[in-house]
Order: C-alpha cells, then structure tokens, then sequence
C-alpha cells in the first residue's frame, strides 16, 4: 500500500504544482528589493502591447524608488489569451480569497465589481480637485451608487475616419467644427455616394462583442435616450423605446443597402476598400504602414437634431477588498493614474488622456486631426452604463445588434434585449 | 511425510498469495494517479454542479450561495432559450452523424485502394484534424463572407446570388454543419481505414470466384466486417456532436436569432458571461442526463440490431 500512497502524494503534489505555478511565474518587475519594514503589494493587469507595458513598468519602478522603505509594489503582467482569461482568473480569485492589493479591470466591469463588494471606494483618499482634474467619462464609469471606485490612466473615443482621396473624388468635405458634425443622414449620403466597385461606404464592425455596446449604444444616447435607466436598474422603455427603434432601423437600412461589410477584413480601409471607417486612436499607429492611405478625422455622426455625443471607456485601476493595506495600496493608484503616467501613457499609446491637465502637455492634440479626439474626450463623450448586470446586457444588446444587422426585427429583437435584462437584473440585483 | 509436505505446501501457498497480494499492489499503485485525477477533475467537479444545481451562486459572490430547492429547474423548464439550446443540439447531432461518418467511410473506401498519389489524399483529407479547431473557424468565416467570400464567388461562376451563410438564422446552422463535417471526417476516415484494412483479403478473392461484383463485396462483405468499427465511429461522433462549442462560439456567438445557440454556449454564456453559476450547474446536469439518455439507447439500439 505504501507505493500507492507514495504515488498519490505525488500526483496530489503535481496537481498543487501545476495549480501554484502559474501565479508564482507570472511575469514580474520590480526596482529594486523591498526593505524590511516596506509594505508589500501585488499588483495585477493584463498584457497588453509591449510599449504600453513597458509604461506600466517604467511608472511602478519610479514608484518603488521613491517610496523605498515604506511600499514596494510588485506589479504581475496576466497573459490574455482570450477576451475572458483575465476576467476568469479575478473570479477564481474572488474564490479563494486571493485577489491582489491593486488590480485593473475595464471600465464597464467597475460596476459589477463595486456591486460584489470586491473592490472599495476610494473617496477617502482622493482630494476633489484631484478628481475634477478627470475628464468627466472617467468619474462616469468608475463611480458606483455615488462612490468612486477606479480611475482610469487613459480615455478611448470613437471617431471617423475617412479616405481623403475617395472624399476628394466626390467633392465631400468632413467637417472639422463639432458644430458642424455630420448626422446619420449626412453620414448616409457619404456612404450612397461612396459606395461602389468593391468599395464599401463605411466600415464599422471592429467585433460582434462588446465594440457592439462600446460604439452603437451611442446612437441611443444621441436619440435622447440610453440602453438602461440612469440608475441602471430597468432596460424596459429605454433600449427598445421609439428613438431606441429609430437608432436600430438606421443600422439596418445601412446593412440591407450593404454599405457596410459585416464580415471585414480588419485592414478594409487602410487598403482603401472602405470611405469611412468608424474606430479609435489605437487604429492610428497602424496607418503607417499603408503608405498610399491619406485619412483624415471628423466626429461620431449624430441624430439630426440630437445630442453630440461618442464613446469612451478604458480600463481602470482599484484596489481589492481582500487587501491588508487599503491607504497604501490607494496610494499607488494614485501614482498610477496622475499627470505624468497618464502623460506618458497618452504618448506612447496614442490613446487620449484620462485628465484634463495632462492635456497641457500634450499638444499633437490642440491640431488636426487630434484635436477632435481631445474635443469629444473632453467635452461630449459618454460612457457605458452603469450597472452590476452589465455582462448581461451587453452580451444581449450586442447579439441583439448582429441579428438585427442581419435582418432580425427590429422591435422584437430589443424587446428580448429589455425583458432578459429586467428579469436577470430582479433576480439578482434588485434588493 | 506427511508433515514435511503439509509445510511445503503450506509455504508454497505463502510464497504465493504473497505475490499475488504484492502484484494486487502495483497494480492499485498504477492506477492510483488515474483515478484520484478522475476523481478530481471528473467525479467531484461533477458532484459539485449537481449541488450548485439547487443553488443560487454568483461566481463573484461565493459568500452568497444559498440553496434554493429547484428553482434553478422550475426557471429552466420556462426557458424558451434553453429548448431552442436543445431542439439546435439535437438536429446538429442528428445531421452531423450519419453524414459525417458517411462522408468518412467514402474517403476510407477511396484512399484503401491502390492510388497512385494515395498517401497524398489521406494526407489531404486528415490535415483539417490536426488543424486547430479556432484557426479554421476563422479561416471559414472569411469563406463564408456573405459579400466577398470565396464560396459566394464560386455561387456567382454558377450564375447564383449572394448568399449569407453565417448571417442568416436559417442558413448559419447548416453552414457550420457543412465546416464540422469537412473538418472532422477526416478523424473517421483513419478509423475506417484501420478496419478495412483488418478485413482478410480472402474474403475478397473467395467472393470473386463465386462471381461477385463490388458492389456486392462492398454490401456483403466490407459493411459487414466494419460493424463493430462503425458502432464504435457512430458513438464518439455522437458524443462530440453534442457538445458543439468552438464553432458556433468563433463564428456566430450562437446568432443570428440564437439559430445557433447550443447546450454547450448556453451553459457557458450563463455560467461565466453572466457569473449564474447555480443555473448553469442546473443546465450542466440536464445536459448531462440528455448524454447518457442518448450513449445509452445508442448502445441498445446498435447491440439489439
């Protein structure tokens, strides 16, 4: 019986083997040791490009130095191998009580995770000039039932490209003054014109996922309405009201008249297939390699009529209710989402900033074609809703949007969307 | 005499249960690994879903779970989502494993012969199984391009329209019938091609004589003799017919209008989209009975035959 026991304590100790190592492994920096009597972090954020990452480390080092003796932080870079790797191993931690001090999450997840109480507020530790100095979008996603959560290094926005020689070609000038903003109609006519010998009007199908959410739920707002109520609790009214119905119909007509590819190839307009594009800042650095494309940039059409309005959101950073040292641990927070790292972020990603201040510093953006994405950053965006049950609904306003893009009704497609979001949301938010 | 014999025998019997016990020993050691990762990974996770099953369980609210009876079932029963999951489950099986094995013993049945280039066309039809599963899903998605795919290219050589494939709620589910079956009957071909080529060749030249023609060897001889190969393609097809995932899940997200929704996605979608742990054990377990329901009447039904 020995060797049996010999070797099941040897599969069990594999079994533990392959479960710890992965944590133990992770990619790890760090400057310098941490001291004896220094408070010790962890500090959990998903890989992300290298020159991105390569902020993170640089920020966290200088963090280090400068606290020596008293915080040392040791930030673990988590591989994404899919869109949910990340978020699966903060559930598995959420578990086993094992969430780091510090840890990133996106912007829409804010809500859920304040909701489920694994990440506190963070009210104490800011000073409110501090948090004035955040573009508005910021407070917007990281603020839950009137606290605020996670701030943000950097914002996102959507915009519209263009194809300057198709545009020339037309005799079509964008407009470059948010008063002048196209509206879906004038948007429409770019695309009718546009939009022949393998050319596609636009193209506007980043993913089927969450850049469902991220960029169309916009067309509600600009509509006067939401996808959810304020307080996030009811969808009922709202995604499948009138001007809900109006903004769905306007994507159909532009998918029925295939304007639109809604399987492209992610180079559609670089390569000159598309006269528009809708898409973000990140899209920007991977323009130069297709020297013959001369694009330009104007704003998130609006509803004739309606409010200027475009996307943000961007990951943000909180501190884990499982944390022994909330004061210091926010004190990193702090560090790295200040002027500099948010800087210094903004120019190595292209991505705009999440505060007003470093703006200042920043002045590719007070020009074309940046300006633009700093006026609507600062001025007209708005963020994803608010709510604990925002997997659900954007997992079903997205499928919702596909169907409908493809030929679904309209009206029935976004009364499913409302009565799966009511329902799941009475189930197991409602108090 | 008698004695000495006695103890003889008495210290032979020794010598050998002591073996006997000591070879019981190894062989409980060898197996020992196996079954506590069995139990681990397979019994206890399983265990657990049928206790989550009567559970309220948010997978971010651990602290939270409280038993709710059969609530979990009495909402499954009412979910119009979950027997649409199962109705597109089945007709997926239903489809899939007879042409599949079909297509598969075809491929079996050409490349057993003596081709020139054979080993070329069993390399051709067995590269799509050591493909990735995610890689030709994507890879299909751009032939199925409802504007600019290949296929609809090759359609319009024809003189047909544009179709959508993937992006019509009756044209999705067929369209990744057709991709699995390409993909994966390649699989059923190497199993075939192992039992044709365990069948005597007397049987062949003894049928000649008598003046048989292929077409009768191949009815009276070939499907015979593959019987137990063909039991056995039938089941492990079943079987990974029925938890259709990568496919629907890479290339549809289950739409257009949840034409693609299988048991699979709908468990995974509830369990880890939208954290319903409970509901999504309580699926799991149903889903779980549908298989056994299904492997067994299989089995019946391919022994009573």
């Amino acid at each position: 019986m020995k060797k049996g026991i010999l070797l099941s304590l040897l599969a069990v100790s594999l079994l533990a083997g392959c479960s710890g190592g992965g944590t133990q492994n992770a990619n790890s920096s760090s400057g310098g040791q941490g001291e004896g009597s220094a408070v010790e972090l962890t500090f959990w954020r998903p890989q992300a490009s290298e020159v991105e990452d390569n902020v993170y480390v640089k920020r966290i080092e200088e963090f280090n130095q400068a606290n020596k003796g008293k915080i040392h932080v040791k930030m673990e870079v988590i591989t994404r191998g899919n869109s949910f790797a990340y978020e699966d191993k903060i559930n598995a931690a959420v578990a086993s009580h094992t969430l780091p001090d510090v840890l990133a999450m996106d912007g829409p997840n804010i809500a859920n995770y304040a909701a489920s109480e694994i990440i506190i507020p963070l009210d104490e530790y800011f000073s409110k000039e501090d948090l004035d100095d955040f573009v508005p979008s910021i407070l917007q996603q990281g603020s839950y039932q009137g606290k605020f959560y996670a701030p943000g290094l950097n914002e996102s926005s959507v915009v519209l490209f263009y194809n300057k020689k198709i545009m020339a070609e037309h005799g079509i000038t964008p407009p470059d003054k948010i008063e002048n903003a196209w509206t879906w109609d004038d948007w429409y006519d770019v695309m009718k014109k546009t939009s022949k010998d393998g050319v596609f009007g636009t193209n506007m199908i980043n993913d089927k996922g969450e850049w469902m959410t991220y960029a169309f739920e916009q067309l509600w707002i600009s509509g006067g309405t939401d996808i959810v109520n304020k307080e996030g609790t009811t969808a009922e009214g709202f995604v499948n009201s009138p001007q809900g119905v109006e903004a769905a119909n306007f994507l159909q007509k532009l998918a029925n008249e295939k304007l639109f590819n809604i399987d492209p190839k992610p180079t559609e307009f670089e390569e000159g297939k598309a006269a528009t594009k809708l898409g973000g800042p990140w899209n920007i650095p991977g323009f130069k390699n297709y020297p013959d494309l001369e694009w330009g940039i104007t704003y998130f059409p609006k509803k004739a009529g309606g409010i200027q309005t475009a996307p943000s959101g961007s990951w943000a950073v909180g501190v884990s209710a499982d944390t022994k040292h909330p004061k210091e641990a926010a004190e990193v927070i702090k560090w790295i989402t200040n002027k500099d790292s948010s800087t210094q972020l903004a120019r190595a990603i292209s991505m705009p900033a999440s505060r007003k201040s470093a703006f200042e510093s920043l002045t590719e953006y007070n020009e074309l074609p940046l300006r633009i994405i700093k006026e609507q950053v600062t001025g007209v965006s708005h963020a994803r809703p608010v709510t604990p049950a925002y997997p659900v609904l954007t997992q079903k306003f997205a499928e919702a949007l596909t169907d409908i893009m493809v030929g679904a009704d309209v009206k029935k497609s976004l009364d499913n969307v409302a009565s799966t979001y009511d329902e799941e949301y009475k189930r197991n938010f409602a108090e | 005499m008698q004695t000495a014999m006695n103890a003889h025998k008495r210290e032979h019997i020794s010598t050998f249960s002591r073996q006997r016990r000591r070879e019981t020993l190894v062989g409980y050691s060898f197996v020992t690994p196996a079954v506590l990762l069995l139990i681990f990974f397979l019994v206890l996770p399983f265990l657990l879903a049928v206790v989550f099953g009567f559970t309220k369980f948010n997978l971010l609210r651990p602290d939270k779970i409280h038993f709710t009876g059969f609530d979990n079932y009495k909402l499954l029963f009412t979910d119009g989502l979950f027997y649409k999951s199962l109705w597109n489950t089945l007709y997926f099986t239903i489809i899939v494993v007879p042409v599949q094995s079909g297509v598969a013993l075809m491929l079996a049945l050409l490349v057993n012969n003596s081709l020139k280039l054979r080993n070329v066309f069993r390399i051709a039809y067995f590269s799509p199984v050591v493909t990735s599963m995610t890689v030709i899903a994507i890879l299909w998605i751009s032939l199925y391009n409802p504007n600019e795919g290949l296929i609809n290219s090759a359609l319009h050589f024809f003189g047909i329209s544009n179709q959508p494939f993937l992006r019509s709620s009756s044209q999705a589910m067929n369209s990744i019938i057709f991709m699995s079956v390409w993909q994966a009957a390649g699989y059923q071909m190497m199993i075939f091609l192992a039992g044709l080529q365990g069948i005597s060749k007397d049987l062949y030249e003894a049928s000649s004589i008598d003046g048989a023609n292929k077409l009768q060897q191949l009815r009276y001889i070939t499907i015979p003799s593959l019987y137990n190969v063909t039991v056995f393609v039938l089941t492990i097809t079943t079987i990974q017919a029925v938890k259709l995932f990568v496919q629907p899940y890479i290339m549809t997200n289950g739409g257009p209008e949840n034409s693609t929704r299988t048991l699979a996605l709908l468990i995974y979608q509830q369990g880890f989209q939208f954290r319903n742990a409970g509901y999504a054990s309580a699926i799991s377990v149903i889903f779980f009975l549908i298989v056994v329901l299904i492997s067994f009447s299989m089995k019946k039904f391919l022994r009573d035959k």
